[in-house]
């Protein structure tokens, strides 16, 4: 930090310092989130993206303080607003939950209930949360469900959601998560099986939330595209750690750590000709096999005598430009 | 190329009964795929793009037999195989023709070695003393980038790549002419998904294989293919190859499913205008009359909502290029 006395800046909307979620034996844990640390402000959309097993997931969920069984936050801090989310009580947490921060998933089946009305899953929130009337839920359902866009939403409170195509009931859930106007939705892989043209709705939908209800979006997603289009910061992450930190055009200009640049040339794109991509080598180390020093090193292109010796520091290279890499040793912090 | 294309498609056609109720009684027909044509050569590749819904699955596995075709004509090395019967399909066709599924952990025997599973069409379809089928195993295990020293393995000690691998190897064993990949990266990361596209890149030079790659994923069809045919409903809306569709497509559903494919920007690119349907897709077994997709399309005019448009090719324009519209786009 610099040598000059700032005043305090208001609190971030949401603050991981050094998060740790641990799994398995205390004695040979499988650290599947190891140390994370990034913020997001209000109206602000952050990706956090990164392959399987890279933690992503994990990381949204200890937010959220929803962890598996068999893991446990061993460290760090999350802050919603400043406040200190993870030795919350159950009862003050659920309180949080749905009111102030809401998640959705990739597969809103999964989470929704079979057994209950799209109408009545909603309703529940209402009144759970905001103590509304029968009758004044039932109205503000309908508001919500025309607010993600369909047409008409009086019909669709009576149907379940086996009746509902992949595409409706994303928007039902994102109805649902934005029922109480929380500050932050947490959204992991909200597109994934989606056809194109229904994730182009969701992800114009994503956006409105931020524009219109100042919503910050924590959006969880290995799909870089999805992340260039929506999102204002990107966060990637390997094996359990943030390998860089950068606002989007400056990550997808001038990408630093060969993770991310190895990546980027994975991706294919409708405006490159047929061509021969340049696979990384080799695969993602099981989380209970990792390396020793950087994570990336026994795949990576450019690793050099001191990439095994220990972890490189995240640096930041330029503002808002952070990345863990002996090829950038000279942060200016 | 000169001579017959390695696979001609022609009018295909494919219906499901709809039933319903407790008796299981038919009360109609869906039509999955409607009169779609098309050729490809040895060597090519042809890829398959739409939504779910729009037949692309079915295509397939019309193509391969899994399903008896209703009507129409698919003409492979030269002998029509729509309505060949089971026994000669085994004796001359099912070998030739193998298909990669989306999720191999699904459609591999999880009980099963990697060894049988990649040696099991051998056994079917060859005579052959086991030696030499270890020995054909063996090598196309390397091919695929699969130690051989794996073999007593099953299927849930694997990655989701390796089993995409397992899974290509089991279909080149018998060293087929086409191969039908149906969504064979979907399920992969991004990383993992460039591994298995350049492997099978790799493969189609060295062993002059035709694909049919179906995904729902255009820049991933975008890296693959030769020639791309969009369907809409079970129907073509166009096909052309893939260089010119991609940059001068003139069907608007084309127009729509391009400008909602995300992509990665650098500071210079500017994305194109993102054109978002309105409403979802008609329900397949109630087809819109008309165009089918005229009851989405931006430009739709009366004529659209009566008339069905033919496949036709595009005047004076890149030989294979095809469109279903009253109105093509120009430009």
């Amino acid at each position: 930090m610099s040598g000059t006395p700032t005043p305090t800046p208001a609190p971030s909307l949401l603050e991981v310092r050094e998060l740790c979620t641990w799994f398995g034996p205390d004695d040979a844990p499988v650290r599947a989130v190891d140390g994370v640390s990034f913020r997001l402000e209000r109206g602000q959309t952050v990706a956090l993206v990164g392959e399987s097993g890279c933690g992503k997931s994990v990381t949204g969920l200890s937010i959220m303080q929803l962890v598996p069984a068999g893991g446990r936050i061993v460290g760090g801090e999350v802050r919603l607003g400043g406040k200190e989310l993870i030795r919350l009580d159950r009862q003050e947490m659920t309180r949080i939950r749905g009111r102030r921060m809401a998640m959705v998933f990739q597969e809103p089946m999964t989470s929704l209930n079979p057994l209950m009305t799209v109408g009545e899953q909603i309703a529940e929130m209402l009144r759970r949360h905001l103590g509304l009337t029968r009758g004044q839920a039932t109205g503000r359902s309908a508001e919500l469900l025309a607010e993600v866009g369909f047409p008409r939403p009086r019909r669709l409170l009576g149907e379940y959601p086996h009746r509902l195509s992949g595409g409706m009931r994303q928007r039902v859930m994102i109805a649902m998560a934005q029922s109480c106007d929380p500050e932050l939705l947490i959204a992991d892989e909200p597109t994934t099986a989606l056809d194109v043209t229904v994730q182009a709705q969701i992800l114009e939908l994503l956006r409105g939330l931020t524009a219109r209800a100042d919503t910050a979006i924590l959006l969880i997603t290995h799909d870089l595209a999805v992340v260039s289009e929506t999102a204002d910061h990107v966060v990637v992450m390997y094996a359990g750690l943030v390998v860089e930190s950068a606002p989007t055009r400056v990550l997808f200009s001038r990408p630093l750590h060969p993770y991310t640049q190895g990546l980027l040339a994975c991706v294919t794109s409708i405006t490159q000709a047929k061509k021969r991509l340049r696979p990384i080598r080799g695969t993602v180390p099981a989380p209970n096999a990792l390396p020793t020093g950087c994570r990336f090193a026994p795949r990576c292109p450019r690793a050099f005598a001191r990439c095994p010796s220990a972890v490189p520091p995240l640096v930041e290279v330029e503002d808002g430009h952070q990345v863990r890499c002996y090829l950038h040793p000279g942060g200016t912090r | 190329m000169s001579g017959p294309a390695l696979l001609e498609v022609s009018g295909l056609t494919k219906t499901f009964p709809v039933k319903t109720g407790l008796l299981q009684r038919a009360k109609g027909e869906l039509q999955a795929v409607t009169d779609v044509s098309f050729g490809l050569d040895r060597g090519r590749t042809l890829g398959v793009v739409g939504e779910s819904g729009s037949g692309k699955s079915t295509l397939a596995k019309c193509i391969v037999r899994l399903y008896p075709p209703t009507s129409g004509r698919i003409g492979f090395r030269g002998a029509d195989i729509a309505r060949m019967g089971e026994g000669m399909l085994r004796a001359r066709v099912r070998e030739h023709i193998q298909m990669i599924f989306q999720d191999p952990y699904s459609s591999l025997n999880p009980r099963h070695t990697l060894y049988s599973i990649v040696e099991e069409p051998l056994r079917v379809h060859r005579r052959l003393p086991a030696e030499e089928r270890g020995y054909l195993v063996d090598a196309v295990l390397e091919r695929v980038g699969l130690d051989p020293v794996l073999r007593t393995r099953r299927p849930h000690e694997f990655s989701g790549g390796q089993r995409q691998r397992i899974a290509i190897a089991r279909a080149l064993v018998l060293n087929p002419d086409l191969v039908i990949a149906d969504e064979p990266v979907s399920a992969l990361d991004v990383s993992i998904q460039a591994q298995i596209l350049t492997l099978m890149q790799d493969l189609q030079e060295e062993l002059g294989l035709a694909y049919i790659f179906i995904s729902h994923d255009l820049s991933v069809v975008r890296a693959i293919a030769d020639t791309v045919i969009v369907l809409y409903l079970g129907r073509v809306m166009e096909v052309a190859p893939a260089d010119r569709l991609f940059a001068c497509y003139a069907h608007p559903y084309t127009q729509a499913l391009l400008s909602a494919v995300p992509m990665v920007r650098t500071d210079e690119e500017e994305r194109p205008p993102r054109i978002i349907l309105a409403g979802d897709q008609p329900d397949a077994a109630n087809p819109p009359a008309g165009c089918v997709f005229h009851t989405r399309c931006p430009y739709a005019r009366n004529r659209c909502r009566n008339e069905v448009p033919s496949v036709r090719q595009i005047a004076d324009q890149t030989e294979g290029h095809r469109i279903a519209c009253h109105f093509p786009l120009s430009g």
